[in-house]
């Protein structure tokens, strides 16, 4: 390590100073530096994604369900920075734990009780490793690997499923 | 993990992971959508070595177009991940000049190389306490268990 790897540990510093650094605005940031909409532009491209595999079978899924859940989301995510914006202009200790309680639980709600089909360690309705990509993620995965094994009831629970957790998400961020 | 369910998903706000610590010159990351923004914001902080005057930003930039990655599966954030927690995967990858047989930084190895490091780098004291209480805890046990200060859950 010392004479090729990384000599003088130059690269360990570094990342050691960059988790540091991030750790300790996590813990010590009177809120939580999340960006909140920035999920939401996730989400949209994730289904823009899965529009895409879709067009590229022969079955059809109506993913209604699921632009209406994002476009709930994306309601909830800019209220709640506006929450957290009055709560610093404000200086509002109780609204900032309020806020801070948001941001710290919202993602719980995009866990699927039961796990993905056949995989119930994964439960993330969002992301997760795709059945047959290694450790490359596959995204909206109980749908998404539905409609690529050409099975389209299963897509269409997932469509409800995806939606309920995106919709629970959106609602513990409300204000 | 798992064992720990209840008290993680009460109180864990985030989990950071760095498993392939550091296996050459090009930073990789990925996380939930939530961390991007403070996660590229602390890059711009981070003096990167091998470039004078640039950043960790810079060289991410340069190999990554700047663009996080979605979390799969291949180190121990995935148990977070798919318990609801907010994660974050950091490392680098191989350049083209970079060895080609140190696949693993583990952090087993990397926890007292940076300890020091750390503390040679930052001498404000402030920051020498946060990461005696939070910043080498990943260093230490591959896991960051961030209770924030205005939580005592």
């Amino acid at each position: 390590m010392s004479t090729y790897g990384d000599p003088g540990y130059l690269y360990h510093t570094a990342m050691g100073q960059y988790l540091t650094l991030l750790a300790y605005h996590l813990a010590n940031d009177e809120i939580i530096p999340y960006d909140l909409p920035a999920y939401t532009t996730a989400m949209r491209s994730y289904y823009d994604e899965l529009l895409s595999t879709i067009n590229g079978t022969s079955g059809t899924v109506d993913t209604s369900e699921l632009a209406a859940a994002i476009a709930q989301f994306e309601t909830s995510a800019k209220e709640v920075m506006a929450l957290m914006e009055r709560a610093v202009s404000t200086n509002d200790a109780a609204l900032k734990t309020v806020v801070n309680h948001k941001f710290r639980d919202f993602q719980r709600a995009f866990t699927s009780a039961g796990g993905l089909p056949d995989r119930e360690f994964y439960k993330h309705v969002v992301n997760a490793p795709g059945i047959d990509t290694g450790y490359a993620p596959t995204t909206f995965p109980g749908i998404t690997e539905a409609v690529v094994a050409g099975n389209f009831d299963r897509a269409a629970e997932w469509v409800g499923r995806t939606s309920l957790g995106i919709r629970r998400a959106a609602d513990i961020l409300k204000t | 993990m798992e064992e720990h369910i209840d008290w993680l998903t009460k109180s864990t706000i985030a989990y950071l992971n760095i498993d392939v610590g550091v296996s050459g010159k090009s930073p990789s990351l990925s996380s939930t959508p939530e961390l991007r923004t403070i996660a590229t914001n602390i890059m711009k902080k981070i003096v990167w070595p091998t470039m004078p005057n640039e950043t960790l930003y810079d060289a991410w930039t340069a190999e990554n177009d700047g663009e996080v990655g979605t979390l799969g599966s291949g180190s121990d954030y995935t148990s977070f991940l798919h318990n609801g927690i907010s994660s974050l995967d950091m490392g680098t990858d191989q350049g083209v000049d970079d060895p080609v047989y140190h696949y693993h930084r583990y952090l087993s190895t990397f926890a007292s190389l940076c300890l020091k490091a750390v503390f040679t780098a930052i001498a404000d004291e402030a920051l020498a306490t946060m990461i005696l209480t939070t910043g080498c805890l990943p260093t230490v046990t591959q896991a960051t268990f961030i209770t924030p200060q205005w939580d005592n859950t």
